[in-house]
């Protein structure tokens, strides 16, 4: 009797704390949807053309006509961090797009077949990490010369290895499981087994990680960037947004306050929503079938 | 009668601690056509390790194994994958033997499949064997996680009788049944042997079901054979000191 009460509101509590971790995740799915749809259709709804320049206007404070104010050359800066986010998000996705998938294939490939391949390909991942990431980048991205692609290519370089670590964690457990041996029982080939089998069941914690990266990847492409060795003027992207402000900080901090808002926004809207894609995904949450783990 | 299944000087060692533990020492053993060969004997003595060395799950140390006399102790790659044609295993742990992503059904028709049978015919054969087993055809479209450990048992059966294999190994196959459906279970097996000459290596701890379903036991103690005859003759004049421990522990 007591004992059924008590479950009912071990019961409660948890369906409570799972509709709370369901309710969280849509609200930042959400908020991060808007986010990718001003970034799409950014040219669509600037307010003022962001290459334009007009130095009658320039550094004006912000107004009604310009609520961000303007830079130095009185472009709008409402119209360039709105721009802006095209730039510096669709880089972060598509470095993390090409980290994660590269990281997750060359990781499974190296735990499935284990032996003197996996060890070559993990030594050379640790010699990657081994060297300051920054940098490194900084030194691809100098050699490769600026530009928003080169500085993908640059971090690219930097970071699959982390999750070249991770799936190769994750495959080598799931690789001793039961599973696996009947998979091969029924004769599946190497390929099958690895995207039937394996992969599918390593794709939450890659998931949870890939998101939490995007912000990263945003600040680190943004600090390449304020560095000169990202996205090349007069293109808007947030971090040279920022380096370009930096000299008039006393003297018109919007110019520095805007984007870096917007970087911090951005950054901090991704995180949540890495963090509570990994409570979806805890089984702990998770909808059924959590009786029979032991 | 011909051998199905040779195997001779099996060995295989595990590494604990610096130190070699003999999982399964020198075992020789033969299987014939439509023989039950039972193999019992305490938790831990190495009859998993077998099974697994058998299909070439687990990398063997030394010794043969010769499948419709074939050596298939080295084979790999594609010649393995038509070994699995011949032969098929029930695991000892049903529920982690599915993909907990994959569907029962999916994961049945997976071996027809890989054989070149249709997508169509193999999901028809899928429900006919998992009702075979006495599962009905709903359960095809269920989760792993969505059954019991029973119900998985027998759907791991389905999936291991479904490509009708000439050796079948059993081990603990039906430990998680209660005994009505261990009983349809052991007698859709003895249909399979006697109709296909489907020959099983039936790994328990159930003497008495040994007793019911095999022609021949092997008593093995610490990874070795210690004693082996007709059910019989091992159960009322067993030879050994350590199969008469054995069987008046269980008795
Ligand atoms: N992968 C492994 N690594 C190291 N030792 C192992 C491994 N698998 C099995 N062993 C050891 O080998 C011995 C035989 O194990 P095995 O699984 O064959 O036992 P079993 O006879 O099937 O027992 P049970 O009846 O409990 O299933 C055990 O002592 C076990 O600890
Ligand atoms: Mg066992």
């Amino acid at each position: 009797m007591e004992s059924t009460i008590i479950n009912s509101i071990t019961v409660r509590v948890h369906r409570k704390k799972k509709d709370c971790t369901m309710m969280k995740f849509y609200v930042f799915l959400i908020l991060v949807i808007l986010l990718l749809l001003v970034a799409a259709f950014a040219p669509q709804i600037v307010p003022y053309d962001p290459c334009a320049q007009d130095l009658m206007n320039a550094l004006q404070p912000p107004s009604a006509e310009h609520p961000f104010g303007t830079d130095r050359y009185g472009r709008d800066m409402l119209s360039r961090v709105v721009m802006g986010a095209q730039t510096t998000i669709y880089a972060a996705l598509l470095l993390v797009g090409i980290i994660t998938v590269f990281g997750t294939l060359v990781g499974i490939f190296c735990g499935y077949k284990g032996g003197k391949i996996d060890s070559l390909i993990m030594r050379i991942s640790d010699v990657f990490l081994a060297f300051p990431g920054m940098v490194f980048a900084i030194a691809v991205a100098g050699v490769l010369g600026g530009g928003i692609n080169n500085a993908v290519v640059a971090l690219a370089c930097i970071s699959w290895p982390k999750f070249a670590r991770l799936a190769r964690g994750q495959a080598l457990s799931v690789k001793t499981m039961p599973y696996i041996a009947a998979a091969k029982l029924s004769g599946s080939g190497p390929l099958k087994i690895v995207f039937k089998h394996i992969l599918p069941n390593i794709t939450g914690p890659i998931l949870v990680t890939a998101t939490l990266d995007i912000g990263t990847m945003m600040m680190e492409l943004a600090g390449l960037s304020f560095l000169g060795l990202g996205a090349m003027p007069p293109i808007a992207e947030w971090g040279s947004m920022m380096s370009d402000g930096r000299s008039m900080l006393q003297t018109a901090p919007w110019v520095i306050l805007a984007p870096g808002c917007a970087i911090f926004i951005t950054v901090m809207l991704f995180n949540l929503l890495g963090d509570t894609v990994r409570d979806v995904l805890d089984p702990k949450t998770k909808r059924s079938g959590n009786w029979r783990k032991k | 009668m011909s051998a199905v299944l040779e195997v001779k000087h099996l060995k295989k060692a595990y590494k604990h601690d610096k130190e070699m533990v003999q999982a399964v020492n020198n075992v020789s053993f033969e299987i014939n056509s439509g023989e039950c060969l039972g193999l019992v004997g305490e938790s831990g003595c190495g009859k998993s390790t077998i099974a697994k060395m058998v299909t070439r799950l687990e990398a063997v140390d030394e010794g043969e194994i010769c499948l419709n006399d074939w050596a298939i102790t080295r084979v790999s790659g594609k010649a393995l994958r038509s070994v699995y044609q011949q032969i098929q295993m029930v695991f000892q742990m049903p529920v982690d033997s599915f993909n907990p992503r994959i569907k029962l059904g999916e994961g049945i028709m997976e071996s027809l499949i890989n054989q070149g049978i249709g997508r169509r015919e193999a999901k028809a054969k899928a429900r006919e064997y998992l009702e075979i087993c006495g599962l009905n055809k709903t359960f095809a479209e269920r989760y792993p996680h969505q059954v019991s450990g029973g119900e998985c048992q027998r759907a791991s059966i389905a999936r291991a009788i479904a490509i009708k294999p000439s050796l079948l190994i059993c081990d603990e196959a039906t430990s998680a049944l209660d005994v009505t459906v261990q009983a349809q279970i052991i007698k859709m097996l003895k249909c399979l042997k006697k109709d296909l000459g489907m020959s099983y290596l039936f790994i328990s701890h159930d003497l008495a079901l040994v007793q019911e379903i095999c022609d021949r036991v092997m008593v093995m103690h610490n990874g070795s054979i210690v004693e082996q005859g007709t059910p019989d003759e091992i159960i009322r004049y067993p030879k050994e000191d350590y199969t008469k421990k054995l069987i008046d522990s269980v008795f």
